[in-house]
């Protein structure tokens, strides 16, 4: 409980920095204050996909249910902070170019992605036997999953995006940004990263529970 | 204002999932 408090006033306190004592980066504007929500979710998309791949190969190694569960319910976050993340960069697209959406290159592909996963949940939900279900799941997320380095590092950097190229600063680079933005940045990274482990640690708990109850069902209707 | 809807959002997702936690908790207990 204590530990649950504390991201509570973690990412409370991140976000009161963020709006009220880190200044807004130059050449962004007000618009800054959308990085502290659009950067997490786009890094926890990543963080949640990568997941999902290394339980479905543990999954593929071992044969156990509970990493099938696992990369489920990474998966299924994934989606949701991809639509987050694209949600912000539309709202940030508005202010800056003054469309939500225009096929930009990072907009595309993480359309791309957000079609690739929601087809691993529609695998998942066409298939009957939790056994077939985790292996084909397995598979094709471990396939998926090689398109996410792609399409997120190597296609926005193939062809030429409005989109502001790294935020973060490189070594050694002058017009770095403002320590305090850094510093709510990073707080709200960590923020996320830390509610994904716990929502998917949460979404677990519930496949089993979901399992025990079928299995009960079944038993209960093999005797009567 | 956008500070303000941010932490209510917040607020309510956070709540949400503490209460879904102890439910989950509950069945788990039976």
């Amino acid at each position: 409980m204590a530990l649950r408090l504390l991201l509570f006033l973690w990412i409370a306190a991140a976000l009161l920095a963020g709006f009220l004592w880190a200044p807004l980066a130059s050449g962004l504007g007000e618009t800054t204050r959308v990085l502290y929500f659009h950067i997490p979710s786009a890094w926890v998309m990543a963080v949640a996909f990568t997941w999902s791949c290394a339980h479905s190969v543990l999954y593929l190694a071992r044969r156990k249910l509970e990493h099938d569960d696992q990369a489920a319910a990474a998966a299924e976050l994934g989606i949701l902070f991809c639509v987050a993340a694209a949600i912000s960069g539309a709202l940030w697209a508005k202010a800056k170019w003054g469309e939500y959406w225009n096929w930009d290159p990072r907009e595309t592909t993480i359309f791309f992605l957000f079609l690739i996963y929601g087809a691993y949940l529609a695998l998942r939900g066409a298939i009957e036997g939790e056994e077939k279900r985790a292996r084909l799941a397995a598979v094709y997320s471990v396939i998926a999953f090689v398109t996410v380095p792609f399409l997120t590092f190597v296609v926005p950097r193939l062809y030429s995006s409005l989109h502001p190229s790294p935020i973060v600063p490189q070594r050694g680079e002058q017009d770095s940004i403002d320590p305090r933005i850094a510093v709510c940045f990073v707080a709200m990274l960590l923020g996320f990263t830390a509610l994904f482990f716990w929502v998917t640690s949460l979404r677990v708990r519930l496949a089993r529970l979901e399992r025990r109850r079928e299995r009960a069902a079944a038993a209960a209707g093999g005797t009567a | 204002m956008v500070l303000g809807v941010a932490l209510l959002v917040w607020g309510l997702i956070f709540v949400y999932l503490l209460r879904l936690e102890r439910r989950v908790r509950e069945l788990e207990k039976r």
